[in-house]
């Protein structure tokens, strides 16, 4: 990371628009800003931090709420006015240009400043030249906010940065990304946890079961689907087949409806012929059996005559019953019976003797009686015989006229039939479109039944197969999450293998970078010895007095901003941070040897070392002989008396030191 | 004595990375850690889907 430029706008001292612009010459990396104390080196060099990050700003200024823009402006503003703050960082990284730019808008009202809005923007600049909007998250990448008090610092805090291991040993952790790699270990923990969570939820052998499932249904319906649909001999075709012959039939049997139906009339006469003929016989049996019973009628007269001969003798009573009774009669009449029985009213004998007068008989009398009730019963018979022989000659006579009418109708029609040629055997023909008909029936039964068995044998295989595809998907799921979980397996473990060891060889690389950079910039050769325990403490020995003794609290303040520049610029080193080294009044504590040393040593350690420069720590002609050819920008800050307002100037003014300019 | 190369936390985590999908996971995790992200579990679970089937 290299600052190219800085431009301030109504910042601190800074009223109006100042640009620092760095950029000159990529082998040249040390820029100098000069200026007297109170001039605005401390502004400038702080808006740098506050571009960035908006709290890294000094602990004094945050709890005195000091102003950041510029308070001649608040004094002269009218009521009402607004002014707007900003600061713009343009810096190169891994060879792109980036600019962050911070602002806040002050209104002053009622003589007090008001902070109404504050923004912050991020850019890239793109091949084509023009900026377009990035995410912030690439600064924080580049420059993180818990590194960047440790390249942004002054003077007075090399010397806390080397008593305070706690701060040395976790600026060590954020430089090494070890932090960084801890969270890293303890986040793809628990997503490992979340992960195989979701992985045993889910193993089954669901999907196979699913599949020869989907696979026999499948099989079920494509075999009734053949069944019904199959050109050659499915049942629809066969349907359709026999339709087709049904039609055929009914068709020819139409064609010779008029024709055929002769032949059926033929057959019609014929057998109401037989049924006449059969009417005949049947009535000729009937005839001789009533004429056998005509012999009835012979033998009324003889009865009649007997009847009358009884009855005449009935009237004369001559009957035996007559005369059996007139000899009761006498008896009773003589109450006494001829044996000499007495015979008187109301006795036994009496009552016996008039029992038996009163119920007398003789067969000639019953015979008498039968006949005369036989001659009525004849009587009638005879009658109903006469009636009954009449009608059925009347109906035999019809029944042959009838007989004659349809043997007439029977040449008619068959007359009319000898007059058709090729007919057909219709009745054939009849029986095979029934045939046909039941075929056809049978077929549809048939059809609309595998249909049935069809249609729910696909809506299984269709729900068959939805369960299946879900299943698959969460086995495919699975799988993701098997991959993802082994991801995050590999990576954990890979860290977690490099973690233990790297940390240890940190601190002994520190140590050992710590010393040698100690050396190369600043130490008499071998005396002194900085050493750096686990803790992060820092120590330093000496050949020169009892090793054992930490020289360190002792030393002067000189030598403290030595093991801290020292220190620092091994940090840079080891980490290869990418961030300039920006300081203020970094040479107050150290001699021009030092300092020469710095010069010309500490350039190699920072991709870019901005230096804000008391005139004091820039007395020396020699500075600028060892850096000159690295100095890449040189500022003078100067200040107007009268407005307040300081500016800078490139290049190097040391007669604005000292004094004010008018 | 011999200098010690530290190298980078990151280039040395590679080293056990058997695919190239688990060196790039763990070079945008690293940067998504530098960011000190409140929440991590959709991120990296994210990153983890976008990763997993590079060899």
């Amino acid at each position: 990371m290299k600052i190219l430029e800085i431009k301030l706008s109504n910042w601190c001292q800074y009223q109006g628009e100042h640009n620092f612009s760095f950029a000159d010459g990529p082998d040249k990396n040390i820029v100098l800003i000069h200026a007297d104390n109170g001039i605005g080196k401390s502004s400038l060099f702080y808006s740098i931090a506050w571009c960035f990050y908006e709290t890294a700003l000094p602990d004094k200024w945050v709890k005195n709420d000091w102003p950041l823009y510029p308070l001649p402006w608040l004094q002269r503003a009218n009521e009402g006015e607004l002014l707007k703050t900003e600061v713009e960082v343009i810096y190169e990284h891994g060879g792109i240009n980036f600019s962050a730019a911070r602002s806040f808008i002050t209104q002053k009202k009622q003589n007090q400043a008001t902070i109404l809005t504050r923004s912050f923007t991020f850019m890239r600049r793109e091949i084509d030249g023009n900026w377009v909007n990035e995410e912030a998250a690439i600064l924080h990448e580049t420059l993180p906010p818990s590194v960047l008090g440790y390249f942004v610092f002054d003077a007075e805090k090399i010397e806390h940065f080397v008593n305070q291991s706690e701060k040395v040993k976790d600026f060590v952790r954020k430089l090494l990304d070890i932090n960084e790699a801890e969270k890293a270990i303890a986040h793809l923990d628990n997503v490992q946890i979340d992960l195989m969570r979701e992985i045993n939820r889910g193993l089954t052998n669901q999907a196979k079961v699913l599949k020869d499932e989907v696979e026999a249904l499948d099989r079920n319906v494509v075999q009734l689907k053949e069944n019904l649909d199959n050109p050659q001999n499915g049942l629809r075709a066969k349907h359709k087949q026999f339709r087709s012959e049904k039609d055929a039939v009914e068709n020819v049997i139409l064609t010779y409806k008029d024709q055929y139906s002769l032949i059926a009339e033929q057959k019609k006469i014929e057998d109401e012929i037989d049924k006449i003929r059969q009417g005949i016989v049947d009535d000729h049996v009937k005839l001789k059996n009533l004429t056998q019973r005509m012999y009835l009628p012979l033998i009324f007269p003889v009865a009649q005559r007997s009847l009358q001969f009884l009855n005449d003798k009935k009237q004369k009573g001559e009957l035996p019953k007559d005369i059996k009774k007139r000899f009761v009669n006498d008896r009773i009449n003589l109450k006494k019976c001829i044996c000499g029985t007495d015979l008187s009213p109301g006795s036994k004998p009496f009552a016996i003797i008039s029992e038996f007068r009163d119920t007398l008989s003789d067969e000639l009398s019953d015979i008498a009686q039968n006949l005369s009730d036989s001659l009525i019963v004849i009587q009638e018979k005879t009658k109903e015989l006469k009636k009954r022989l009449a009608d059925l000659l009347k109906h035999l006579s019809d029944k042959k006229n009838m007989l004659d009418q349809k043997n007439s109708e029977l040449r008619t029609v068959r007359s009319k039939i000898q007059e058709i040629k090729d007919m057909p055997d219709i009745p054939q023909l009849q029986i095979k479109k029934e045939q046909l008909e039941n075929e056809i029936e049978s077929i549809v039964r048939t059809i609309t039944k595998i249909q049935l068995q069809y249609d729910e044998e696909f809506k299984k295989l269709n729900d068959a197969k939805q369960r299946l595809e879900k299943e698959l998907s969460r086995q495919a799921e699975i799988d993701e999450t098997s991959k993802m979980w082994q991801l995050a397996n590999i990576v954990s473990a890979a860290l977690n293998k490099t973690l233990e060891d790297y940390k240890s060889k940190a601190r002994d690389f520190l140590e050992q970078q710590c010393n040698k950079t100690a050396k190369e910039l600043f130490w008499r050769e071998d005396v002194f010895t900085i050493h750096i325990n686990e803790d992060y403490v820092l120590s330093v020995t000496s050949r020169e007095t009892n090793e054992s003794i930490n020289l360190l609290p002792g030393m002067s303040m000189g030598e403290t901003h030595v093991a801290g520049l020292s220190l620092i610029a091994a940090l840079a080193r080891q980490t290869q941070a990418k961030a300039p080294l920006i300081m203020d009044t970094p040479f107050a504590r150290l001699g021009p040897a030092h300092i020469t040393k710095a010069l010309s040593e500490c350039p190699k350690y920072f991709e870019q070392w901005i230096l804000f420069l008391q005139p004091s720590e820039w007395q020396n002609n020699n500075y600028r002989k060892i850096a000159g050819r690295k100095i890449q920008k040189e500022y003078t800050l100067k200040r107007d008396n009268i407005t307040g307002i300081t500016t800078a100037e490139e290049g190097y003014h040391p007669e604005y030191f000292g004094k004010m300019v008018e | 004595m011999e200098e010690l190369r530290l190298g980078n936390i990151i280039d040395l985590a590679k080293q056990y990375c058997s695919t190239n999908g688990a060196k790039q996971f763990l070079e945008e995790l690293m940067k998504f850690e530098k960011r000190d992200p409140y929440s991590y579990k959709t991120e990296i679970r994210e990153m983890l889907k976008k990763y997993k089937d590079i060899k």
